[in-house]
């Protein structure tokens, strides 16, 4: 009884959507965790120019990330992705300090987007494998997250090339979407 | 604030094309491919954009930044004029001893990526730059900033006699018309058109810079045949096109067993053959070896940027003032717009030119008219001229879409219009390019809006059975974007807002936007080819079109009542 109860229940509320942006400067690694999450490799990458896009079953949530291009001079072609995005994901390079600033500002203009304002925010702090990578609570600091008001957000350290801390930022992400 | 900006980007980025078309930094530094469209922030060099991404994955990471999608400080500016593919040749490669370690052939990305770990890694042929080497770096790179010539007016390149480049509207059998001779000062490139030259004794022009490069520039014919040597004229004619980064490359690969006609790429073999005259974003991976092997045979360097649009028209527009008296620019019934002046088959879209039995000289078709490209402004114009030459094609004598599909695998056209019908609703079936035929497919549809198809077909054609016109297009590999090795941008990109339309076309990576899902036929093809920043034109006005004359003569009108592009 109580299975085909929860099966009832799984048709009625199985499977969710969830539609995710992930955006982040050059070359910070945002190709490489799309496919890393979708193939579960490491594949070789090139600058991306346009946008890549693959669903992600995680969880019994189907994720569809948008990864859209870095590179300065197409980033403001970002703002055409955010309709209807609930998950953003901004990824930064934890070893490039010296650009940490550009990525601020960049996340920042963005958060000031309306169409964003429900938007959860999840941050990889990617590369962490590097030796000069920096902390999660450094990127917190260098990012100005702890200053938000009404953003949900929340900042993991990941190796894409690794695999690790995707999952537990999806964890986090489905969590927030089954709140 | 911002428009300063914008002006130092944009002087940049004029910069970075010319230190690219450098010789030393006209090929990928890592793995040879030409035409460069990244460069590698941490040594200073140029790159393609598969070896950009290999550069990424390094330990440590190099920084690279796209030509056309970054901007640059001034600061980097500087530390790319000291640097660049020579100097880091003395440095990274300074050792190098190909015996022990031969280069990798562009292609094979995991040799590709252990020599890069050997030489940026271990270093194991890293020599510590001196000084002295950085100066002369710097001194060789703003020499040739500084030697390059400024794009002149058009006055100043027609000079006053200008007149004979107007279109003619004179009707003449197309068989008095002898082509022009272009010359091509490219060694063991071309055999001479020899029995054509003979009615009209042109003598090459012989300016290597400056004479015809506008076809050197294209670097050969896209769309003519590999190694079909039976026509002499159509060699000839074609041979000549030398100093095309992009197009060489390809030329080199198809034609690498027969190194006399370097030039004489296929088209659907073309990685990237429109890129040049966008941005030079060269997507092209031809072998290692075949671009080697090639590079050295380049025409000499151009005089100006090969990126500006007027520096083409320059060189397009300079050669027929010298040779114009025979150019004929669409006058004639026959058809033949036969600018480039080669004999038999110039730029022969119908791709009959693998027969030994093209009727005559004029009979070439199509070629690419540089008038189109000043009407629309900019880089050629791919509509216009083919826009003309469409019409034409169907008659019998001219040849060029007259002979029966042969299937001669060189030749894409063949496939194209023998086996797809592109515009269905034309109600006109795929034999309309038959010899017999006198009814054109395309009358009823815009002029300006065929060539696109048949680059589109011709990117697809090889492999393509398909019908419609939609269908090719709606793939992702549709189009130009169907030539494999072509990864980002290629085609339509151009260096500023351009080019992201044209990458929505042309590459794998699509532009469009999150709402849009590719795959309708109709809009992803035809809208997004309508992005195609320097060709565009699908709507163009047929009264602007100088070819128009020609077409009149062959096709109805183009009404426009059934044609959807118009």
């Amino acid at each position: 009884m109580g299975l085909s109860l929860s099966s009832l229940f799984n048709r009625l509320f199985g499977k969710k959507n969830m539609r995710i942006l992930m955006v982040g400067l050059d070359a910070a690694g945002k190709t490489t965790i799309l496919y890393k999450l979708k193939l579960g490799e490491i594949v070789t990458t090139i600058p991306t120019i346009g946008f890549n896009v693959e669903s992600v079953e995680y969880k019994n949530i189907s994720f569809t990330v948008w990864d859209v291009g870095g590179q300065d001079k197409i980033r403001p072609l970002w703002r055409h992705y955010f309709q209807n995005t609930q998950g953003l994901i901004f990824v930064v390079d934890s070893n490039d300090r010296e650009r940490l600033a550009e990525s601020k500002d960049e996340l920042t203009k963005m958060l000031q987007e309306d169409e964003l304002r429900d938007a959860l925010l999840l941050v990889f702090a990617n590369k962490q494998d590097l030796p000069n990578a920096m902390s999660c609570a450094d990127i917190t600091t260098a990012l100005g997250l702890q200053n938000m008001r009404n953003r949900k957000w929340y900042i993991q350290g990941a190796t894409a090339t690794q695999g690790t801390g995707l999952y537990e930022g999806l964890d986090w992400l489905s969590s927030e979407l089954s709140k | 604030m911002a428009s300063n900006k914008r002006k130092q980007d944009e002087k940049h980025l004029k910069m970075l094309r010319e230190m690219v078309s450098l010789p030393s930094n006209k090929q990928c530094f890592d793995c040879h491919q030409r035409g460069p469209t990244y460069v590698n922030m941490t040594i200073g060099s140029f790159v393609c954009t598969s070896c950009s991404g290999i550069l990424r994955g390094l330990n440590p990471p190099h920084r690279v930044k796209s030509i056309s999608m970054a901007s640059f400080t001034p600061e980097e500016m500087d530390f790319l004029k000291c640097h660049g593919n020579e100097l880091n040749r003395k440095v990274y490669l300074g050792l190098y001893d190909n015996r022990t370690w031969p280069e990798p052939d562009s292609r094979d990305e995991q040799r590709v990526r252990d020599y890069m770990v050997q030489k940026y890694e271990n270093k194991r042929w890293y020599v510590a730059p001196t000084e002295a080497m950085r100066e002369e770096a710097k001194r060789t790179n703003e020499a040739a900033l500084n030697s390059k010539p400024q794009v002149k007016p058009l006055r100043s390149l027609l000079g006053e006699n200008a007149s004979k480049l107007t279109v003619s509207t004179v009707q003449t059998p197309p068989t008095s018309h002898a082509p022009v001779t272009v010359s091509v000062p490219l060694p063991g490139a071309v055999k001479p058109p020899a029995a054509i030259n003979n009615q009209h004794p042109q003598p090459p022009t012989g300016k290597p810079a400056s004479g015809f490069d506008l076809l050197n520039d294209l670097g050969g014919d896209p769309f003519a045949p590999t190694g079909q040597t039976t026509n002499n004229h159509t060699e000839g004619g074609f041979a000549d096109f030398g100093n095309f980064d992009s197009f060489n490359s390809t030329a080199a690969h198809t034609t690498s067993s027969a190194p006399t006609h370097p030039p004489l790429p296929a088209f659907p073999i073309s990685n990237a053959p429109l890129q040049p005259i966008g941005v030079g974003q060269a997507a092209v991976q031809p072998t290692a070896a075949s671009a080697k092997t090639t590079a050295p045979k380049q025409g000499p360097a151009l005089g100006g940027d090969r990126y500006a649009a007027l520096a083409d028209l320059d060189s397009a527009f300079s050669a027929p003032v010298t040779t114009a008296t025979s150019i004929n620019w669409g006058g004639t019934d026959g058809g033949s717009l036969n600018w480039g002046g080669t004999d038999g088959g110039a730029i022969n879209w119908g791709g009959t030119n693998s027969t030994a039995s093209t009727p005559s000289h004029s009979s070439a078709g199509l070629s690419w008219s540089t008038s189109a490209a000043a009407a629309g402004g900019g880089a050629i114009n791919w509509n216009s001229q083919a826009s003309s030459g469409l019409p034409v094609g169907p008659t019998p004598t001219t040849g060029t879409f007259g002979v029966p599909p042969t299937g001669k695998p060189g030749n894409p056209f063949v496939h194209s219009f023998a086996t797809v019908n592109p515009f269905g609703a034309t109600g006109t079936g795929m034999n309309a390019f038959a010899p017999v035929s006198t009814v054109n497919p395309f009358g009823g549809v815009s002029n300006s809006s065929m060539p696109l198809g048949n680059f589109s077909q011709a990117g697809g054609m090889p492999i393509s059975t398909s019908s419609g016109f939609g269908a090719p297009f709606g793939t992702q590999s549709a189009g130009f974007g169907a030539f494999p090795p072509m990864q980002n941008g290629g085609f339509g990109m151009t260096p500023t807002s351009a080019g992201y339309g044209g990458s929505a076309a042309f590459s794998q990576q699509q532009f469009m936007m999150p709402s849009q899902q590719p795959g309708l036929a109709q809009t992803s093809g035809w809208g997004a080819m309508g992005q195609v920043p320097p060709h565009q034109g699908i709507p163009a006005q047929p009264v602007a079109n100088p070819f128009l004359n020609t077409a009149m003569h062959q096709v109805p009108p183009p009404s426009g009542s059934t044609n959807p592009f118009l």
